[in-house]
This record gives structure tokens, sequence and C-alpha cells, in this order.
């Protein structure tokens, strides 16, 4: 008994390696803190992800000192330093799978909702977040806007400078896959 | 039965975090992490340590403005209120023409001292693509007394005025917490006190830092002149400190040995002694103001 879950189990394993890979060739993520006294936004362009389509399972990393903006160069030490700790937890991760049986082979516009665990400062939270997906021949396009809760994850302001970064940050993602065949 | 019930939910229960597991696997495999280089940032809080600099610069079109005050010894009793009556302060600014290269100005009322310098990052500590163990700045500096002579009568030139300082900061961020520094410097005065004191000293610095939190940090800092270059008159320069930083302020107390807060008066011209008592409190209040033009309004 136990033989046949282990082989369907195994089996499983190589359907899923032969199945279309869709992966990250163009990103942009930006996040914005808009809070009554400051506002601050930076940007990366190093997400690196992987979406299944037979499945619709997926994984998106960026690695956090990659983000560029900010208002001054202290800023952006303060952000990897004392809020981020991006030495600690170098990464966020989204991965998880996408809600709705959608269609990869047929080029069209969908809403669809990406549930999964996202790692952000270390903190695995559960998301579901809302995306917009172009697919297009060999090409998927990915945006998405959605806010992360400092206090979800664990990320201290100290009440001197609560009035300069929001509690919830905005973030916007935008994303080319590309098919790998 | 309730075996293969239980190799069924175990089964279930491991295919989803197995998934998450799985599928990072498998994105290192076609898009490992982007081999760049990453460069060591907040090796210090500030770009002072305590009455020394660090091996970091004011960041472009960046002010860095100090305050910094230095009291008399604690051993001077309740009269002189344990040396607060007295006072040597500094202003500093320092502004970064790059990222890498920054200017100073100071002006302090020991000897009434004006003191400029340049720093000059040649090489960042770096990991990933490009691997260096080490931030080296070198500070190019001048100082001069401007104290009127106690001699009118003599004829010195404006040269006996001035002072050069030249120092390397070898500095390492080794943990999160934990940064060391070594500082070779040399300073050459054009005038002494004495005929046996010699116009050029040598000496080398330590300094670390160790982070309690991720805002408040402790910090000592020594400098041992090479003997041959100082009499028993003077001592070696220690001081130890806490540093709190709020936002865009660094405070810096401490406790130090050293009146001085240029180099050219604290290397080799501390006068007092840890052992006797001469210990005074001071601080540094250092704020940074930033004059890039990007600034989102």
């Amino acid at each position: 008994m136990k033989y046949i879950f282990v082989l369907l189990f195994v089996l499983s394993t190589f359907i899923t390696e032969a199945q279309d890979l869709f992966t990250v060739s163009k990103s942009n993520i930006e996040f914005t803190s808009d809070a009554p006294l400051e506002l601050i936004k930076a940007s990366s362009n190093e997400v690196s992800g992987a979406l299944k389509t037979i499945d619709r399972t997926f994984v998106f990393r960026m690695a956090i000192k990659s983000f560029e903006g900010f208002n001054s160069s202290l800023q952006k030490t303060h952000f990897n330093e004392n809020y981020m700790e991006s030495d600690k937890y170098p990464n966020a991760i989204f991965v998880g799978k996408i809600i709705e049986e959608i269609n990869f082979k047929t080029s069209g516009i969908h809403e669809i909702r990406a549930k999964g665990s996202f790692t952000c400062h270390g903190i695995k939270q559960e998301r579901i977040i809302k995306c917009k997906l172009k697919i297009s021949p060999d090409k998927i396009n990915v945006s998405s806007k959605f806010t992360v809760l400092l206090e979800d994850h664990n990320i201290k302001i100290p009440t001197v400078v609560s009035q300069k970064i929001a509690e919830e940050i905005v973030v916007f993602v935008n994303l080319d896959l590309a098919s790998r065949k | 039965m309730s075996k293969s019930i239980l190799i069924i939910l175990s089964l279930i229960v491991g295919i989803n975090s197995l998934k998450a597991q799985e599928l990072l696997a498998l994105l290192d495999s076609i898009q490992p992490p982007e081999n760049k280089t990453y460069y060591t940032d907040a090796t210090f809080k500030s770009i002072r340590l305590i009455n020394g600099y660090t091996s970091e610069t004011a960041a472009k079109n960046e002010l860095v403005f100090s305050i910094s005050h230095r009291f008399g010894n604690i051993n001077q009793g309740i009269y002189d209120w344990f040396g607060l009556d007295q006072s040597t302060i500094r202003f500093g600014f320092e502004y970064g023409l790059s990222d890498r290269i920054d200017l100073g100005f100071g002006r302090s009322n020991f000897e009434k001292l004006y003191d400029g310098f340049v720093k000059i990052k040649l090489a960042r500590q770096s990991s990933r693509k490009k691997n260096f163990p080490f931030t080296i700045t070198l500070l190019e500096g001048i100082a001069i007394k401007s104290v009127r002579w106690a001699n009118k009568e003599r004829d010195y030139p404006f040269s006996a005025r001035m002072y050069y300082i030249h120092e390397l900061f070898i500095a390492r961020k080794l943990t999160q917490r934990l940064s060391i520094q070594l500082s070779p410097v040399v300073i050459h005065r054009n005038i002494v006190q004495t005929k046996n004191e010699p116009n050029t000293v040598g000496a080398i610095g330590v300094g670390a830092r160790f982070k309690i939190t991720n805002r408040l940090t402790t910090v000592c800092e020594y400098f041992y002149p090479f003997s041959e270059y100082i009499n028993d008159n003077y001592s070696n320069s220690l001081a130890l400190g806490i540093e709190i930083e709020t936002g865009g302020h660094v405070f810096q107390i401490h406790a130090s040995n050293s009146t001085g807060m240029t180099e050219k008066a604290f290397i080799p011209e501390t006068r007092g002694k840890w052992s006797k008592g001469d210990i005074g409190f001071g601080f540094n209040i250092i704020r940074v103001f930033n004059f890039n033009k990007n600034k989102i309004k």
C-alpha cells in the first residue's frame, strides 16, 4: 500500500519536471512609505523567480540590499542596518500557488489571486495577493500592488521617527516572465 | 490501516512544505542569486569614533556637522563640579564631494585651533563578486594654532603655527555588531615646546565598536605613540564611550584622558593619566544634513 504512495510521489515529481516553466526576465519592484512628515521611495530590478504553469506554483525572491533610491544614503544605511537587518535577512521571498485555474496557453488578461507564504525580515506570513496577469505567447507580465505592515514582520520603528516612516508600506511589482523550454 | 492513513496525511502535509523548498531549489538552479559586489555599509555609526575619526566618510552631498565638548578632569572634585565647569569645544563640518571623498573643517577653542582635512576612501570592504576584507581610508590634514604666542617679543614665522597629519584607517566590520579599526598616523609639528621633543611623531591607534542594540553602541579608542617620540610628561590617549543613534543624530558620550579633539592635540600631547583620575567626560553630537537634489518632496 505505502509503496504505491511512494511510487505516486516519485512519479509526480517526474511529471512536474517536464512542464512549462516561466522565469523572470525583467523586473521592477518599488516601495513607498508615505508618512505625515516624509515620503520615502526605493526600487530594485533584481527580482528572480519562476512560475510553473502546470500546477500554477511560483516562487519569487529579491535581495533587500538591492533597493536603491531613498532620500539620502544615510536613510539607505538605516534601512539595511536598523530596520530590515539585511545582512541577517538578505531576501524577501514569496512562494505559493495561483488560486484561479487559468489557461496559460491562450493570450489574455486575468485578475488572479496568488496564495502563499511571504517572508520578509525573517518573518513568514500567509498572504493572498491580487495580481494582474497578461499572457501572450511565451511571455507573461505580472503586475501587482500590495501592502506590507511593518508590524507583521517585526520591523520596529522608534517613536522619534514614527512620523517619518509609514506603518504600512505600499509595494508595486512589475515582472516580465519568459518561457524556458 | 491507521498506519497508511498516517502516511497519506504526512505525504499531503509534507508535499506542501516540500513544494516551497523544491521551488526555491529550482529557482537556485535556474536563476542563482545575482553575483554582485556588495559594499559593507555602516562599519561605524559616524565619521567620528571618539576623539579620532573612523574610516567612514560623509556621503555625496551630505554635510556632517559635529559639536564636541570635552570637560575638565573628574578628580578636580566638587569645586569644579567634577570638571564640568571647564569645557573645550570643537565645531566640525564634513562635506562629501563623492561617496568616497570628503572635505572637513573644524575650529576648536583648544589653542584656538583651526583644522582642515581631506578623507579619501581608498578601498571598501566588500563581499560576493569582489571580495575585499578592509575599508581603507586616508586622511591628510593640517591644523593651525591661532592662539597668541606667550612670548610676544619673539618673531615666529606663520609656519610655526602649522601641524600636518597623515593618517590611515584600516577598518573591518567583523560581524554585524563588532567592527575594529587600526590607524597608523604620522604627525609633523613645525615647532615643539621643548628641545628634546621630536617634530615628527609616529603612532598607532586601535578602535572598536560593539553594538548592543541597533541604536546603542559601545566604543573604545586607544593611541600608542612610539616611545622614542614622546617623553614622560605625556601619556597615551584612551577613551571609552557609548553611542546612541536617533534617526539623523548620533550622540556619543565618553570618558577620556585627552582634552584636545584634533590629532595634533590628543595623540602626542595627552597629559592626563587614567591612573591618577585625570579623566574627563565629553560628548559629540553628530547630525547629518542632506543636500541631495533628488529628494522626494
